[in-house]
């Protein structure tokens, strides 16, 4: 596909700021070049509507907004800021953006609330959510997980989350909306609708893929990635955000306890990998009859070597509905399981001192605790290293885990001279 | 006569997996070549557009082998 | 060599075959000599220098595929480098070629040095030689690569991931190569291209390693062109397909 539009719909001698800006990108997915010096750009105010055949490249245009994809060619920017290019670089956004991918990207074991209040803390502000929770049907579901939602609840909390980091301030924002309608009854649509009749006039800026009729109303610009018209939308009432400012820290990492505390996906994969281990050592080995201290020790670290191979549980958690993608375009740290890693490594190095070193050695356990981390955090490495892949369930990552057995057979046998 | 055993079994592994390999290799060959011929066959297709994914390549591979 | 470059023409791609064919045979012929030679012309070694010194004739394959294993790494590199950087599709041809080459005689050599090592050193494998694991490594990333390709479809997302892991990999290449000199823990060290401390080889083992290491050379080259081909056949194919089926 082949466009080039510079301009927006904003005339006059203020030009509005620019949010977002492709230039000259080209990107391939599969066999096919599917979009070819392509270039956009969105202005503060501007809905800009891509509305193509099937297959024409519209979610890709968003993708490549949020950071997804990698370029053959071009650079993406953000508030002025080069936030993607070719070359490979790829640095934060200087502005939260919203993001609805068109799978959901949503984690099934948070609540709808918590997911809603985490969008909020990536914008830096806190939010009474119950007044849009309302307009969208969902007030009444907010404490509940999102795995327990319907198809059509799901999509109306994914749209919300996109919707969400303008509706927090009053400073222009980017929203990038893939197929918001599809799924939504008739009033959240209606929200919809109305949401980015709104957020438009505050000065907001919006791409949205979509064929609906309703949402095509609301374009200021409708594109079908070859050519552009101009329309004249129905006039709104500007969004006035009540938001008050909330800064938090290290929220990838609380985030990553957060899904792990309400999943205990940790201590069902990680734990339960390193008990094993344990238990079968301690069926088979009786440590009273072995005197090399290096095989001892070996089976100490055994465990949380173990533990460590079977991978961040995190990461495990958000492969659901493409979760991880829709994280990876927000942060540039996804949520991760430090905590839980660190207290599985430290637990069982310990539980295996005293069974198999008759008390606890804390040399030991720390080099066990960090083994556990590491391991788990070059598994996770891997792992994320295939996510592009077309099918990355496929792939037999597992062989090439071995080679994380000669450095920690060194360690071992630097432990067992402490 | 114990060096002997492991000797042979090395050699025989070894043997094993050059035949093995070279025979999927030729047999892979053999098939395809086949499949293509008779496919071209009934569509009459040129065989000049051999890389449709990346076609620049070619000039690349090209100027790399003639310079 | 200038008959190779023109890519997509028919006739170009059938001489590439016999050229590939002659050098598998020629390949072939100097791999089994070699192992003639190794047998009935190379002296044996001294009884108190190897614990198992009827098992050390294991070497004059060993070490020749160990040495074709590294040159495929290298054309493994190549082309990974050629395809991610430059977005060479003769690149991803290596890439493929490299990387079938590399796990075969990656296995040989691994299968062989085990052998080795139970009749030598008492048991197959030690966690903690250094050569003998990156070695074992880069093989299993040969294994993981061809495993992984056949399990994807092709595309850009296909050949860009492999194509890192090819990169990242061959960083495994230089460690092994150096890893005896580094830390000789119970691999041998270096025998041929020992440097001042000097080879321990007599002439004759030298020259037959030397024969077996030219003929696997051209026998793994002549793979490679094939396996080169049948990639090219393959892309042709389902090219072909495509327009059968009306896409692109």
């Amino acid at each position: 596909m082949n466009g080039r539009f510079d301009g927006s719909s904003q005339s006059g001698d203020i030009m509005a700021e620019s949010l977002l800006r492709l230039e000259d990108i080209e990107v391939r997915r599969g066999k096919g070049v599917v979009l070819s010096q392509f270039n956009l750009e969105v202005h503060a105010g501007d809905v800009l509507v891509l509305h193509g055949e099937n297959g024409s490249g519209k979610s890709t245009v968003i993708e490549t907004c949020a950071r997804l994809l990698s370029l053959e060619n071009g650079r993406v920017f953000h508030h002025g800021k080069r936030v993607l290019d070719s070359e490979g670089r790829r640095t934060s956004p200087p502005e939260a953006f919203g993001l609805t991918l068109q799978k959901n990207g949503l984690v099934g074991d948070e609540t709808v609330e918590n997911h809603l209040k985490t969008v909020c803390f990536l914008s830096e502000k806190s939010f009474d959510l119950t007044e849009i929770l309302a307009s969208y049907g969902l007030d009444h579901r907010r404490h509940d997980r999102i795995a327990q939602l319907s198809g059509g609840q799901m999509r109306k909390v994914a749209v919300l989350a996109g919707l969400l980091p303008a509706l927090l301030t009053n400073e222009p924002r980017l929203i990038l909306l893939d197929e918001p309608a599809t799924g939504l009854d008739e009033k959240a649509l209606e929200s919809l609708v109305n949401h980015i009749g709104q957020l438009s006039t505050a000065g907001h800026g919006f791409i949205v893929a979509s064929h609906n009729s309703k949402i095509l109303e609301c374009a200021t610009r409708i594109h079908n990635l070859k050519t552009e018209k101009s329309n004249v939308p129905n006039t709104h009432e500007p969004w006035k955000s009540t938001a008050t400012q909330h800064s938090t820290s290290l929220l990838s990492a609380r985030v990553g306890f957060r899904y792990l505390t309400s999943t205990q996906a940790a201590i069902a994969r990680n734990g339960l990998t390193a008990l094993l281990v344990l238990g079968t050592l301690m069926g088979f080995v009786d440590p009273s009859s072995i005197e090399n201290r290096s095989l001892l020790v070996g089976f100490v670290l055994a465990a949380p070597f173990a533990a460590g191979l079977a991978g961040d549980p995190v990461l495990y958690i958000m492969r659901e509905g493409r979760a991880v993608d829709w994280w990876r375009a927000q942060v540039q740290r996804l949520p991760s399981s430090d905590v839980h890693s660190l207290t599985i490594g430290f637990v069982f190095t310990a539980i295996g001192c005293i069974v198999f070193l008759d008390g606890v050695d804390w040399r030991i356990t720390a080099l066990g605790t960090l083994m556990h981390w590491v391991t788990m955090n070059c598994v996770r490495f891997i792992e994320l290293s295939t996510l592009r892949l077309v099918r990355p369930n496929a792939v037999f990552l597992r062989l090439l885990l071995p080679i994380l057995i000669l450095p920690w057979a060194l360690v071992t046998d630097f432990a067992a001279g402490l | 006569m114990e060096g002997s055993y492991y000797l042979t079994t090395a050699y025989l592994g070894m043997i094993a997996g050059l035949a093995i390999w070279t025979w999927t290799v030729v047999t892979r060959s053999r098939s395809i070549e086949l499949r293509l011929a008779a496919v071209e066959s009934t569509v009459g297709v040129e065989a000049s557009d051999a890389d449709s994914l990346a076609p620049q390549s070619i000039n690349i591979a090209n100027q790399d082998a003639t310079d | 060599m200038s008959t190779q470059v023109q890519e997509g023409e028919e006739g170009v791609i059938y001489m590439r075959g016999r050229v590939a064919e002659v050098l598998l045979g020629a390949g072939f012929f100097g791999i089994m000599a070699t192992l003639f030679l190794g047998f009935h012309w190379a002296p044996s070694v001294s009884i108190n220098a190897f614990e198992s010194p009827a098992a050390q004739r294991i070497f004059y394959w060993h070490v020749p595929s160990a040495w074709a294993a590294f040159i495929a790494f290298g054309v493994l590199f190549v082309g990974s480098a050629l395809w991610f950087f430059k977005r060479s599709a003769f690149g991803w041809r290596l890439h493929v070629a490299g990387t079938e080459a590399g796990l075969a005689c990656g296995l040989m050599t691994v299968w062989s040095g085990c052998v080795w090592g139970a009749a030598e050193w008492g048991t197959p494998w030690d966690w903690t030689d250094v050569r003998l694991n990156t070695f074992g490594l880069l093989t299993l990333l040969a294994l993981f690569l061809v495993l992984g390709r056949q399990s994807q479809p092709d595309g850009v997302e296909t050949r860009d991931t492999f194509s890192t892991f090819g990169l990242y990999g061959f960083v495994l290449v230089p460690l092994t190569y150096m890893a005896t000199r580094i830390w000789q823990i119970r691999h041998p060290g270096p025998v041929v291209a020992a440097g001042d401390s000097g080879g321990s080889l007599e002439s004759s083992m030298a020259l037959v390693l030397m024969i077996g290491a030219l003929s696997f050379t051209l026998f793994i080259v002549g793979h490679m062109l094939i396996s080169m081909r049948i990639t090219q056949l393959e892309q042709r194919l389902e090219q072909v397909q495509n327009s059968l089926d009306g896409g692109i």
